[in-house]
């Protein structure tokens, strides 16, 4: 074979391996393409139909923002405080649940997957609805913890199945060599498991944190609009007629999903996903 | 019968690595040979092997009976891989398992069964027709898929490690039942190990790789009596390396000096002798040496002897009992000794 | 360990499911109702509105899942063996953004006057928006189905390549070599090795557009709405008469949901499971 061919061939070979990025370069610019026009009407001063790009910039919409009419600064708050009590919440619930689900077996393993699994495969309207009627003998309706406590609905299952699979991963044998060297068990527990499992714990807060962050119509009945939170601000705006404050609402929302993303990247090299925690933890529909 | 395999200048780099995986391999294995290609993990055996089957793009050709594969896709070259931990299809059991590539290549089904069952019968598993893999121990779904592979009547039959996955006491039987079908079938076979012994075993020729590169490529005799350096006598467990300088039809060593058999050009050199090549007594080459320590090996006893300042590793029969720090005669036979670069 | 988990599941989502039955039934202390009655349940099953929205609803979410669930694996195919970390990472964005942010995200898109409508208009195809085909508040749900697709795809795309992790590529080498096109590689090995956790992931996803309601209230037609949006209008309503009603209607979304979820995993069970 010939000089020539054996370059051409690696040539060849060198493309398909440049050809193979194509279809996820494709894929990500998709998944950009909505925020692109959300992140321009945010800056935009003006931008009339047909326009490809703002004709004028402004920060109209985030000054707009800041004026203490919109009560975006209580929106903001209340959202923030009460993602962080349901991660927190979320956590304490899910990190037990998690270990005994991934770390061992027992009799009706699969009935309490599938229970923990419910809140996902079933929507939470109906169940909403009934909270709210509970709620509103037990004094929760219209308050901040009820709220919180509705948000643990969607935020618990995520958790303990992210949590389930991480634990699912480990073997104990790492666990068992620390007690052999004379840990008791929280120490093990602490000095050995709790820094091995920071990542996925990290990411299991993130998801409860996002999940809380993005609830609308749980807040809605729960809190009976006394209790104000952001997704409930984008969603009046968004159901009003000012692209530049919705925009500007929208990419202020954005954030923490974004922030998420990148910290879960950095957090978990490889695989980032739902999926392994799908995956591994052989839930309902493929386990046996 | 199987094809004659040649291997043409094979080359091969991992996308993104620095160094070629394969590099510039060249054999040619005869039909109805089996030949083992051994080396230490991560030297380019399985990505020869997969350079074969035409799973990676390679520079350079692979050819059958003369014939270039360049351009030939995998399912066209029937050549079977049988890879180290059988992967069988989970959702299938046995038999479907077994037809698998008969379907593929679209056989006619009243011929399917027969040759299936005739394969499960070949590898003893017929009764096991109807089972899941999952349900198979390691042992019987290597054999599976064996009786996979060799349904398909491949040209060439490629086998990754065929034993190293199984018990020592599974390893016997299928070595045998390997060589068995091998001899009967006549498919010439390619196969991969790092295990020195079941490469001398099952191999008619041997192929030594180091570094994606073919070392030496012969019988497995040559390896033993014959390495050509001193990587490939230590590969092949030789252990005492003396080195002096020759001249007149000696070797002046540390030791004193040694009578050569075979002819050697003047000038400093070095020979190995094998450890089960040492014998007790005295004749030519022969030294006082003292025993430093013994050790049980159950086919016979294994000594370290100090010739002076020079130690060596002798095998010797185990009715012969030394303690430590006894002083005998030690012979090292001048046809023992051989030159190496 | 498991309790603290299974008191709040199964006390929020088991009691709010039980009070969403009992007042469906017509049963509400608190309101002073305490008669057990069908009529709520009667009205529903017969009402043709509902049934429309039930038809329209489900239109939505099997649509949804169906191109999410083709475009995912395509997509998880095409990816496998990719290396670029950036695209990927950004491949994970959809997965994070909220539902609400991504209905206004694809209005500002695909809405007459939204970005692409400006796209086609530059290109001389159009020359007004109300020339440009409506694609959301529209008959077909386009704008809610775009929404959901764009959240979902990534979301069973990796899954999908999750599951083909699990897969090792050897396998399908093995395949090959047995004499296997890369098609029947795919058709006879790949597939039916993902084939339960792909169904798994596609049935959350049918699942949440099923139950969805901030993306169909946004971007959807107000007549007929999505079981969802009606569930809610009914409850919102000052008629208190209208809340079994509204619970019917939410609970009609709960066994929809909850019988499939049954189907589909006694089929997996029985056809995927080894």
């Amino acid at each position: 074979m010939s000089d020539l061919d054996r370059e051409m061939g690696t040539f060849l070979i060198l493309l398909r391996n440049k050809i193979r990025n194509v279809p996820i370069s494709i894929a990500a610019l998709l998944a950009l393409l909505p925020l692109v026009p959300v992140a321009l009407w945010s800056v935009s001063g003006s931008w009339r139909f047909p326009a490809l790009w703002p004709e004028a910039w402004s920060l109209r919409g985030f000054r707009h923002l800041a004026e203490p009419g919109t009560r975006f600064a209580e929106a903001l708050a209340t959202s923030l405080g009460i993602a962080v009590a349901v991660t927190a919440a979320s956590i304490v619930v899910a990190l037990p649940a998690g270990i005994a689900i991934g770390a061992h077996r027992f009799r009706l393993r699969n009935l309490v997957i599938l229970i923990v699994l419910l809140p996902i495969l079933v929507p939470p309207l109906a169940v909403t609805l009934g909270i709210h009627g509970a709620f509103i003998q037990l004094g929760l309706a219209d308050t901040a913890v009820g709220v919180i406590l509705v948000h643990l609905v969607p935020a618990v299952p995520y958790a303990v199945l992210i949590l389930a699979s991480v634990f699912a991963s480990r073997s104990g044998e790492i666990e068992a060599t620390a007690r052999t060297l004379g840990a008791a068990p929280w120490q093990a527990f602490l000095h050995v498991t709790l820094p091995q499992i920071a990542p996925g714990l990290a990411v299991a807060a993130l998801l409860a944190f996002l999940i809380s962050w993005s609830q609308y119509i749980l807040t809605v009945i729960i809190g009976g609009g006394s209790v104000l939170t952001l997704a409930m601000l984008l969603f009046s705006a968004a159901s009003g007629n000012d692209p530049v404050v919705t925009g500007a609402l929208a990419v202020v929302f954005a954030l923490p999903a974004v922030t998420a993303l990148l910290l879960v990247l950095r957090l978990l090299r490889p695989r980032v996903d739902r999926a392994p925690a799908l995956d591994r933890v052989r839930w309902a529909p493929g386990s046996n | 019968m199987g094809a004659r395999l040649e291997l043409d200048r094979l080359s091969y780099r991992y996308p993104g690595a620095d160094d070629c995986a394969v590099a510039d391999l060249s054999l040619a294995v005869e039909p109805g040979e089996i030949i083992a290609l051994l080396g230490p993990s991560g030297c380019g055996k399985t990505t020869t092997l997969k350079l074969i089957a035409g799973l990676l793009e390679s520079e350079g050709d692979v050819r059958l009976d003369g014939r270039s594969l360049r351009s030939v896709p995998p399912e066209r070259r029937h050549i079977a891989m049988v890879f180290q931990k059988g992967l069988l299809f989970e959702h299938m059991d046995v038999e479907a398992n077994v037809g698998f590539g008969l379907r593929m290549r679209r056989t006619l089904k009243s011929q399917i069964a027969p040759r299936v069952h005739r394969a499960l019968d070949q590898v003893q598993m017929s009764d096991f027709a109807r089972r899941r893999p999952l349900e198979l121990s390691g042992g019987e779904q290597q054999r599976v898929a064996l009786a996979r592979a060799l349904v398909t009547e491949p040209r060439v039959l490629l086998l990754d490690e065929p034993l190293s996955a199984l018990d020592a006491s599974l390893r016997d039987d299928m070595r045998e039942l390997l060589l068995h079908l091998q001899r009967d079938g006549g498919h010439t076979t390619v196969f991969v190990t790092h295990d020195q012994q079941e490469a001398v075993r099952l191999g008619d020729r041997i192929g030594l790789m180091f570094a994606g590169r073919l070392s030496m490529y012969d019988e497995p005799e040559a390896f033993f009596e014959r390495p050509p350096t001193r990587k490939i006598a230590e590969f092949f467990g030789a252990t005492n390396f003396l080195e002096g300088e020759y001249a007149d039809g000696v070797l002046r060593t540390a030791i004193g000096e040694l009578k050569l058999a075979a002819r050697v050009t003047p000038g400093r050199r070095t020979v190995v002798i094998r450890p089960e090549s040492i014998r007790l007594g005295n004749g030519d080459n022969a030294f006082s040496a003292r025993v430093l320590e013994c050790r049980y090996l159950g086919t016979g006893m294994q000594y370290r002897f100090a010739i002076g300042s020079q130690t060596v590793v002798a095998r010797l029969p185990a009715d012969v009992t030394l303690t430590a720090g006894e002083t005998v005669a030690l012979q090292l036979p001048p046809a023992a000794l051989w030159p190496i670069d | 360990m498991l309790a603290p988990a299974l008191v709040v599941i199964g006390g929020l989502f088991g009691g709010g499911l039980a009070d969403a039955l009992a007042q469906s039934f017509g049963w509400f202390p608190a309101l002073g109702m305490h008669d057990l009655e069908l009529d709520a349940w009667r009205a529903v099953l017969r009402d043709p509105a509902i049934l429309h929205s039930l038809l329209l609803t489900l239109y939505v979410a099997a649509t949804t899942t169906a191109i999410s669930t083709i475009l995912a694996v395509a997509l998880a195919l095409a990816l496998r063996g990719s290396s670029a970390r950036l695209p990927m990472a950004i491949l994970h964005l959809p997965i994070t953004i909220p539902y609400l942010l991504a209905a206004v995200g694809i209005t500002l898109l695909v809405s007459q006057s939204g970005l692409l409508a400006r796209v086609i208009a530059n290109l001389g195809f159009i020359d007004e928006p109300r020339d440009f085909p409506p694609l959301v508040y529209d008959p077909y749900a386009i704008g809610i189905i775009l929404t959901y697709v764009w959240k979902e795809t990534p979301f069973i795309t990796l899954i999908t390549l999750a599951l083909l992790r699990g897969a090792p590529e050897e396998l399908e080498q093995v395949a090959r070599t047995l004499g296997a096109t890369r098609r029947q590689c795919l058709r006879h090995v790949i597939l039916p090795r993902i084939m339960s956790g792909l169904l798994a992931a596609a049935f959350v996803a049918f699942a949440f557009t099923f139950g969805a309601f901030e993306v169909p209230l946004l971007l959807g037609e107000t007549s007929p709405p999505t079981l969802p949006v009606l569930a809610w209008y009914e409850y919102q309503s000052l008629d208190l008469a209208d809340r079994p009603t509204a619970m019917a209607v939410a609970l009609i979304i709960a066994i929809v949901t909850g019988v499939l979820a049954v189907v589909l995993l006694r089929l997996s069970r029985r056809f995927f499971n080894v």
